[in-house]
């Protein structure tokens, strides 16, 4: 296991590349943004869709810094700032995770995968709907819908989240066995695997 | 000049890629290494320009002297000074997305100042007669001009040797003359030529020594003469080394064997794409009858591929008919009978063996494994039956493809562009399968290979300015001359639709300016603000008009206008919280992204982070999204048509309850291949130095002008505007 190497050029383009993939798939689906109900959905959604690639570039990459910077490109192109810092620690936990694990370690990948899944969740879809809480709650203020509004951001916000995350979880570890799967069958079978 | 013994072993593989190769090759000289796949002539490229071992790891013995140099002291950036490379494959080596950066990224890779880049940008387009190609955006190109362009770029450089792996690879007739017409003049000027090649007869008058590799050894160096008459009495596989020595092997149209006869008819097919102002496709008609193996050719840009991709249903034309057997079909119904072989065969793998790939979507009974076995058997693929299919070479995935087709279902099979890439065994193992085919079906082959017309084709459609403008029947070698002629009197290169150069496109505002709006923007929806947003947001649309972005300008002033205009009527419904605060902010974001990458902004802005001392990795890092995010997202599009045309999914609900098996042919092919993309592009930027340390200058010139200076003043009046209210 090479993990005393540093990335190469070659490394680099690789982790990158696969998270375009990832990215493309956001926004392949970003008609999920369409309805509210659908929103609140793609935190699930997505975590069963990005294991394949999660998986890929931590068995075809096993160096310290790929994962970070998956975090980072993945978290950049998503285009907003908490959704961005939060990618960035997940980054950095799943560092510190696979360092303890081993590069490549199928167990420290679901770890990382599952809380890589819970930060973006936390910052594109949760944090946003707190923001969209008190955005609306100020305006209220102004035009006296204050009733309405409090009504419905204490809906979104009175448990909503937590079977959110565990949605997420939930569906972050079938991704993770899906990643795990597809790694074994298709990128040993090629001889690609780091 | 070059002075080289090696002996090599890929890390992880038995046998030798080279054994006791050795050379000596004098200024001027122009060396084509030729030989099947995997004789060793890319690993030979490699050795020379330090690849192997810097990059394609494994057990290197022996030396090689550049002008004197060994080379196992220098870094493959630097050898990369003295010998630069050209690779094949023009779509995954370029690193930026206009034409005169990607000529002068060496340059800068080495330190090159401005002044002298753009000067050697310059001479590189005017000297080669590409002006026409200069500031142009590569997306705009042809495969043909994407590989002039690389060999500027490696020009550029003002090395004495130029290592060319394949160029002809994935170019059309018109290509590979200009290409020609290219190297006789490198030779001209006295630059030393190494190719690796499989096609030939371009190199005529070119080339000064053939060195003939086989499984890893130099079997021989022979003159033009000598290799011609090797290959006249049989002695050689290799591809033609003259046009006229092609001869017609075709069979006549066959008589079908156990399947009803059809007849397939287009009726005045129209298509334009959305982007482009004209049609594409201006009244193509014909017929064609199962048991016919029919040429589709056309110089580039003349709509081949579209019109395959119409047969084969998966685009709807704008206007005109298809008829089978007379029974006019839509384009769900042409979809279950015809299958489009994409030129990307890695596209159309989603099993991972090669046995598993042929029983996909197929009963497995005794008859299907006996047929199965009986033409791996055939065309040498059995001893791979249990291989991924991405661990095939290039040659064996074609051969892959087509026996696809040759199992599908499906009556009608469309090949784009089969052979290209493939050396003399392979073509003739494709043309043999063509020809299997036509037993039972009617296949259309879009092609620019002579070759492979000459050994499977039974007519030509010769297709320009969207129409068919000939046809010819190919009974014997007068009508395949015709056919040469044909291409080489009609088949011109830079016929893409003339775009707008970047020159001439006037950016009004210094990317920092942009950059600075797009961190405002950031900022301003990652707070529970509105009317900080909104002002942001105003002043963003001002900025997009200023920069040249009218229509993106006013359609998001436009709906953001709507959006506040409903805010009272949607404010008791449940997509309030979506209109009224998320759906700005993505729109925000959206906006400010654009100008920063979209067209080619993505080269200035990436001068920019040069500009402001951004760490060279993390700019590398920003070029490669930049340049791969719409390449990602065309792919996408290709995988879809692929899942659409081999019909595994025929419904939405068969998506869903196959959705993890779908999620897998999705994405494994398309990250497989990006994996391939990642080695080739990587390969092709350290050979370019980007490695290299030192302080670099961008090619693109910025600088601050008055009107910048008020739109700063404008996003700060902005902020504070918002922050008060």
């Amino acid at each position: 296991m090479n993990t005393n190497k540093k990335l190469k050029v070659k490394d680099i383009f690789t982790v990158v590349l696969l998270a375009l993939i990832n990215v493309v798939i956001f926004f392949a689906s970003s008609l999920l943004y369409a309805t509210p109900v659908t929103i609140m959905l793609m935190p699930v959604f997505f975590s069963l869709l990005e294991g394949i690639v999660f998986f890929m570039i931590g068995t075809k990459v096993r160096k310290p810094g790929a994962m970070m910077l998956y975090a980072v490109v993945r978290g950049i192109l998503g285009g907003y700032l908490p959704y961005v810092l939060l990618y960035f620690l997940s980054g950095i936990v799943s560092e510190l995770i696979l360092r303890k694990s081993g590069y490549g370690s199928a167990k420290g990948l679901t770890i990382s995968y599952i809380l890589c899944q819970l930060c973006a969740a936390l910052g594109s879809t949760i944090y946003p709907y707190v923001i969209a809480a008190k955005s609306m709650a100020d305006m209220a203020v102004t035009d006296g819908r204050q009733e309405n509004i409090d009504a419905a951001s204490r809906m979104l916000l009175s448990g909503g989240w937590i079977a959110l995350l565990a949605g997420v979880v939930i569906t972050a570890f079938f991704g993770a066995m899906i990643g795990k799967r597809v790694v074994k069958k298709h990128l040993e079978a090629v001889g690609m695997e780091g | 000049m070059i002075d080289f013994e090696f002996d090599f072993r890929y890390e992880g593989v038995k046998t030798p890629a080279l054994k006791n190769v050795q050379g000596k090759i004098g200024k001027g000289k122009c060396i084509v290494l030729c030989g099947g796949s995997g004789c060793g002539k890319s690993t030979l490229l490699r050795c020379i320009n330090h690849l192997v071992p810097q990059f394609y790891e494994g057990e290197l013995e022996d030396f090689c002297r550049i002008q004197g140099r060994d080379t196992g002291e220098l870094s493959v950036g630097e050898v990369g000074g003295l010998a630069a490379s050209v690779f094949q494959d023009p779509r995954s080596q370029f690193f930026t997305i206009n034409s005169s950066t990607e000529v002068a990224f060496s340059l800068e890779n080495h330190g090159v100042s401005q002044e002298e880049m753009a000067r050697k940008v310059e001479e590189a387009f005017e000297l080669f007669s590409l002006d026409s190609l200069k500031d142009r955006n590569v997306y705009e190109l042809s495969s043909g001009e994407r590989q002039l362009i690389s060999i500027l770029s490696a020009w550029a450089l003002d090395t004495d040797i130029l290592l060319l792996d394949e160029p002809t690879a994935n170019l059309d007739f018109a290509a590979i003359r200009q290409l020609g017409e290219l190297l006789s003049k490198l030779k001209e000027q006295g630059k030393t030529l190494i190719l690796s090649e499989h096609r030939l007869y371009y190199l005529s008058g070119i080339a000064d020594e053939y060195w003939l590799m086989e499984g890893g050894q130099l079997k021989g160096r022979y003159t033009e003469d000598e290799i011609k008459a090797m290959q006249n009495e049989g002695d050689i596989p290799l591809r033609t080394l003259a046009l006229s020595d092609v001869a017609l092997s075709a069979k006549p149209p066959a008589e079908n064997e156990g399947f009803m006869p059809f007849v397939y008819h287009t009726e005045d097919l129209h298509f334009g794409y959305r982007k482009k102002k004209e049609e594409l496709l201006r009244g193509v008609s014909f017929t064609a009858r199962c048991g016919e193996v029919v040429g589709i050719i056309g110089q580039n840009g003349s709509g081949k591929t579209t019109m395959g991709k119409i047969l084969a249903g998966l685009l709807r034309p704008s206007a005109g008919d298809i008829f089978v057997d007379g029974k006019k079909m839509k384009s769900r119904e042409l979809q279950k009978n015809a299958l489009f072989v994409m030129q990307e065969s890695e596209f159309q793998f989603y099993t991972n063996s090669v046995m598993n790939e042929l029983r996909y979507g197929h009963k497995d009974t005794p008859e299907f494994r006996e047929e199965a076995e009986r033409l791996l058997k055939k065309f040498g693929m059995w001893e791979c039956r249990d291989r991924h299919p991405f661990a095939l070479s290039g040659g064996q995935m074609q051969k892959l493809s087509l026996m696809i087709a040759y199992f599908s279902s499906k009556r009608v099979v469309i090949l784009d562009e089969p052979t290209a890439g493939l050396d003399a065994g392979s073509l003739k193992a494709c043309a043999e399968l063509i020809r299997e085919m036509q037993r039972i079906k009617l296949v259309f082959v879009i092609t620019h290979d002579i070759e492979l017309i000459a050994q499977a084709c039974t007519r030509c459609i010769c297709m320009a300015y969207g129409k068919t403008e000939q046809e010819i029947r190919l009974t014997d070698d007068a009508q395949l001359k015709m056919v040469v002629d044909y291409m080489e009197d009609n088949f011109r290169m830079g016929t893409n639709v003339p775009a707008e150069k970047a020159a001439d496109r006037k950016c009004r505002l210094h990317p920092a300016v942009k950059l600075m709006f797009w961190l405002a923007v950031m900022a301003a929806v990652s707070l529970s603000d509105n009317p900080l947003l909104l002002s942001v947001y105003a002043a963003l649309v001002l900025m997009l008009f200023a920069d040249g972005w009218p229509a993106l300008a006013l359609a998001g002033g436009g709906v953001m206008a709507v959006l506040l205009g409903a805010d009272s009527l949607l404010s008791h419904t449940p997509v309030y919280f979506y209109a009224a605060v998320l759906l700005p902010r993505i729109l925000a974001v959206s906006l400010s992204v654009y100008p920063l990458i979209g067209r080619d902004e993505a080269s200035r802005t990436l001068a920019c982070f040069r500009a402001v001392h951004m760490p060279e990795r993390l700019i590398m890092v920003c070029s490669v999204i930049f340049r791969f995010f719409p390449v990602l997202s065309g792919d996408m599009r290709l995988m879809r048509q692929s899942v659409r045309t081999r019909g595994v999914y025929p419904d939405f609900l068969q998506k869903l309850r196959s959705l993890p098996e779908y999620l897998e042919i999705l994405t494994v092919p398309m990250a497989l291949r990006v994996i391939r993309i990642a080695e080739t592009l990587s390969a092709s930027a350290e050979t370019r130095g980007i490695a290299l340390g030192g302080k670099r200058s961008s090619y693109v010139c910025l600088r601050f002008h008055l009107w910048d200076l008020i739109f700063i003043f404008l996003l700060i009046v902005a902020l504070v505007i918002g922050l008060i209210r």
